[in-house]
């Protein structure tokens, strides 16, 4: 930004002057903190962008131009405001200001078809949640990626029997030409399903039915087995298993079926001997639990019978705990989208899924932003403390904790366990613990204490996210295995560089266990932490889809989903200046310019004239 | 002869527009300065004490900019002294120019420093307003950006010459003045009347000034109608 610093440039010195003179204005340009710049533009600071994600054969998202897009902003709170937007306003592009009730299909439909008129789209979130549902996902989630193919089990593919997600539009795996972004009023996202979920907006991932109540239950159910005596001393070993990224093709299974598959998982296929798996457990009709089955393993008869066999000691399981009522299923239906699908795709295991459904989703809001801790009914009273809410037991945790009993028991009789069985009981407040810091608040007392020092920071104030992201682990990840840990692990009396250094201490072995020094609880001033040293057997294994390890880049076999790069997403809000006040300011410094021109000339010329310099006496000749 | 005579003179001048600018941007530093020193003695943010200390800095930065006026001007007349005494048969350059050049140089710094934040801020794709404040303000600035400089200009000429003349009134004026202006700017929300009045004196100012360079009503009633070429018959200069 060059100004006028000086006028000749008669001599060196006074050219170095003005070029020092031209740096500092330039400078002055840069200064941050500019009051100027507040007065124009508002900063919208609470927004979620859509991203760019691709993989072997399409691309979904958004994308704006490299430097952004402008337009002038049209509110659409009903139906007939988008006439404006798509043919009669007279200035486009616009930026249309959806209410979230009208993010549907059919809108997003009229508004891809006029994209020349359309410069982003803001969208605000409905509140409350839409009450006939609300899905951005497909209707078949992870279709081809199953077990079921036009080869194999042709009349359950494509899901040909009944859509999963009913209330599916598929919004999210379409491409979008200009940019959209969620506008949160407060602070509400819910990110579930499985581990991992997602919704239309990055890093928005609440996903409370479709994963985060499911994987609460499991954590449950390992902590409930835990504590049974005998468990050290059982036949069979229980691993659990939380996978990650199974909402992108089933990225996690996937990846452990093939580690295990080439011998680098510590445990073989063949070695396993029963599968189960939690799908969506929070939306329970009459305290029903459906146990889904794979007809087409089962068509082998030595599967039949140990799939019989899991399914009788499911209900043997079940009999002494009256909150849960398990229901079996014909054997025409396919099994719901889940990570057993991999698992089968190997080999004939024997596995069973545990979803509150029997049919289609009960979960209205499947991988969308609506799917929060209201959804599956995670209330707490009003007027209560942080602290208050985080012990408070919600109805919802008591049927969590029914399924995780119910869990626990199959397991530690699947594992050969028998004396014990009725005594094992998953505890409804480690339930509710989790529930909150997961859905509602992460930052509270118990995963603070249950983390590493150097991961405070992840605990925000408000739920955690549940994208998978590209950048690994994820704050989510990590609070699970520390979740496990705890929940399963056992706290010694070690030192912190014992802790750090395990090989140190002769009793303790750093290649059966794993050693985490943690922040710990409290103590009684509420001053200080009580770090301690947690051993544990909860470890992780990196989800990256084997397809890109095998650099099949076109791979539908494994997932090839990856996210496009950005590097600063943000919006504003601002006004323009009209056009007849742009053409005053042109005239006017125009004008000006010409006339202190003319008047400079003139002054000049005359200045012999008009400035008559003192004279010595006797020169005047007049 | 008279013609290489002024061109001397502007040359001379010429480098002293840079040489204020320079003393100009000094001033400004020294100012900000003390500013930066007093906000972190004060320490704690809050808005009554954020008002007083900026309005001190700009009372601050007057008074420095007025005494840097004041140095500059002693140092053009120890080096117009100085070239007399080695070379006394070149004419030295008039004071008069000096000090218009001078006010120049010290307008355009102090001008591109107020404006060129606003100028750039303008070039992005919106404008002012959004939070209420009126749109014109860009016209606004650069309105009072003219008239600083203007005044800056005229200041300098004025300054330049009651230092001569030993009227040691006119410093007090100037700075008064320029306190005045400066005051003006902290009203913010009435463009209108901080412009207006901003004008007023520095039509007060120009007229001063005008008749400090040797201006009369008379030259100037001569020189608008054009009966010039007589008034020059009648005022040979003294060769």
């Amino acid at each position: 930004m060059a100004t006028a610093g000086g006028g000749s440039v008669a001599d060196p010195g006074s050219r170095s002057l003005l070029r020092l003179l031209s740096f500092c204005a330039l400078l002055a340009g840069l200064c941050e903190g500019n009051s100027v710049e507040r007065k124009i533009y508002i900063p919208l600071n609470k927004t979620a962008p859509c991203v760019r994600l691709l993989n072997a054969t399409h691309q979904i998202g958004c994308q704006s131009s490299i430097s952004g897009d402008t337009g002038v902003i049209h509110v659409v709170e009903k139906k007939e405001d988008l006439q404006w937007v798509l043919t009669d306003g007279p200035n486009p592009p616009y930026v249309v200001l959806l209410e979230g009730t009208l993010f549907t299909r059919d809108v997003m439909e009229k508004l891809k078809g006029r994209s020349g008129r359309i410069a982003g789209l803001a969208v605000s979130l409905a509140k409350p949640s839409p009450a006939s549902g609300f899905s951005p996902s497909v209707q078949c989630p992870n279709d081809g990626f199953g077990i079921y193919s036009d080869s194999y089990g042709s009349q359950f593919a494509h899901c040909k029997a009944f859509q999963w997600n009913k209330v599916g539009d598929g919004l999210a795996y379409e491409d979008f030409s200009f940019p959209i972004f969620l506008l949160e009023d407060e602070n509400e996202t819910n990110v579930i399903k499985q581990l991992d979920s997602r919704s239309f907006f990055w890093n928005v991932a609440p996903g409370a039915e479709s994963a985060v109540a499911s994987f609460i239950t499991q954590l449950a159910a390992a902590e409930a087995l835990q504590k049974a005596p005998d468990v050290a001393t059982l036949p069979r070993n229980v691993m659990f298993v939380f996978f990650q990224g199974e909402t992108f093709d089933y990225i996690g299974s996937s990846r452990m079926v093939y580690d295990m598959e080439k011998g680098s998982f510590p445990v073989q296929l063949e070695n396993i001997d029963s599968f189960v798996e939690l799908g969506q457990v929070a939306l329970r009709n009459s305290l029903e639990l459906w146990m889904h089955t794979d007809p087409m393993s089962q068509k082998n008869e030595t599967v039949l019978n140990q799939v019989e066999a899991l399914l009788s000691t499911l209900e043997q399981s079940s009999a002494a705990v009256p909150t849960v009522v398990l229901r079996r299923l014909n054997q025409s239906q396919p099994l719901p989208p889940s990570s057993l699908q991999r698992f089968l795709r190997a080999r004939n295991v024997s596995g069973v899924v545990l979803a509150d459904h029997s049919d289609s989703f009960h979960n209205l809001y499947y991988q969308s932003i609506y799917d929060t801790a209201k959804s599956i009914n995670v209330t707490y009273p009003a007027g209560q403390s942080p602290e208050e809410d985080l012990n408070f037991v919600t109805d919802t945790a008591k049927a969590l904790a029914g399924v995780a009993t119910v869990l626990a028991r199959t397991l530690y009789q699947l594992a050969g366990g028998a004396s014990f069985r009725d005594t094992i009981q998953a505890d409804p407040h480690t339930v509710t613990r989790l529930l909150y810091g997961f859905l509602v608040r992460a930052n509270n007392s118990w995963f603070q204490s249950i983390l590493r020092p150097d991961l405070r920071s992840y605990l925000g104030d408000g739920p955690l996210q549940h994208y998978i992201a590209v950048s690994s682990p994820t704050n989510a990840t990590y609070v699970v295995q520390y979740a496990l840990a705890n929940l399963t692990g056992k706290v010694l009396d070690l030192t912190r560089e014992q802790c750090q250094n395990p090989s140190q201490v002769p009793t303790e072995n750093k290649d059966l266990y794993e050693y985490t020094w943690v922040q710990g609880p409290l103590n009684a001033n509420e001053t200080d932490r009580l770090p301690r040293c947690v051993r544990s057997t909860a470890r992780l294994a990196r989800a990256l889809s084997p397809a890109f390890e095998l650099e099949q880049w076109g791979s539908t076999e494994y997932s090839t989903w990856t996210e496009s790069r950005w590097k600063d997403i943000r919006a504003r809000i601002f006004l323009i200046a009209s056009k007849e006040l742009e053409f005053i300011t042109l005239i006017v410094g125009f004008g000006i310019l010409v006339f202190s021109l003319i008047v400079t000339y003139c002054i000049n010329a005359k200045a012999d004239v008009l400035f008559i310099t003192p004279r010595e006496p006797g020169s005047v000749s007049y | 002869m008279t013609l290489c005579a002024v061109k001397s003179q502007l040359a001379s001048g010429e480098t002293a527009r840079p040489g204020q600018a320079f003393f100009w941007l000094v001033s400004l530093l020294f100012s900000s300065l003390i500013w930066f020193t007093t906000a972190t003695l004060i320490g704690n943010k809050d808005e009554p004490r954020e008002k007083y200390l900026l309005i001190f800095g700009v009372l601050i930065s007057v008074l420095i900019q007025e005494m840097f006026r004041f140095a500059y001007y002693k140092l053009l007349k120890k080096a117009s002294e100085g070239l007399k005494i080695i070379n006394p048969y070149e004419k030295a350059p008039s004071m008069r120019l000096l000090a218009y050049v001078s006010g120049l140089g010290f307008g355009i710094m102090s001008g591109v420093f107020s404006f060129v934040n606003t100028l750039s801020d303008s070039l992005g794709p919106g404008t002012v307003g959004i939070h209420g404040d009126p749109p014109q303000f860009f016209l606004n600035s650069a309105f009072m950006t003219l008239v600083i400089t203007l005044l800056h200009v005229f200041w300098g000429i004025v300054f330049f010459d009651g230092c001569e003349k030993k009227k040691w009134y006119t410093l007090l004026v100037v700075l008064l003045s320029h306190l005045l202006v400066s005051a003006l700017t902290l009203i913010s929300p009435h463009y209108g009347l901080n412009l207006v009045l901003a004008y007023v004196i520095m039509v007060l100012m120009g007229v001063w000034a005008f008749f400090v360079s040797g201006g009369s009503c008379r030259s100037l009633k001569l020189c608008l109608l054009c009966q010039d070429k007589d008034f020059l018959l009648f005022n040979q200069r003294a060769r």
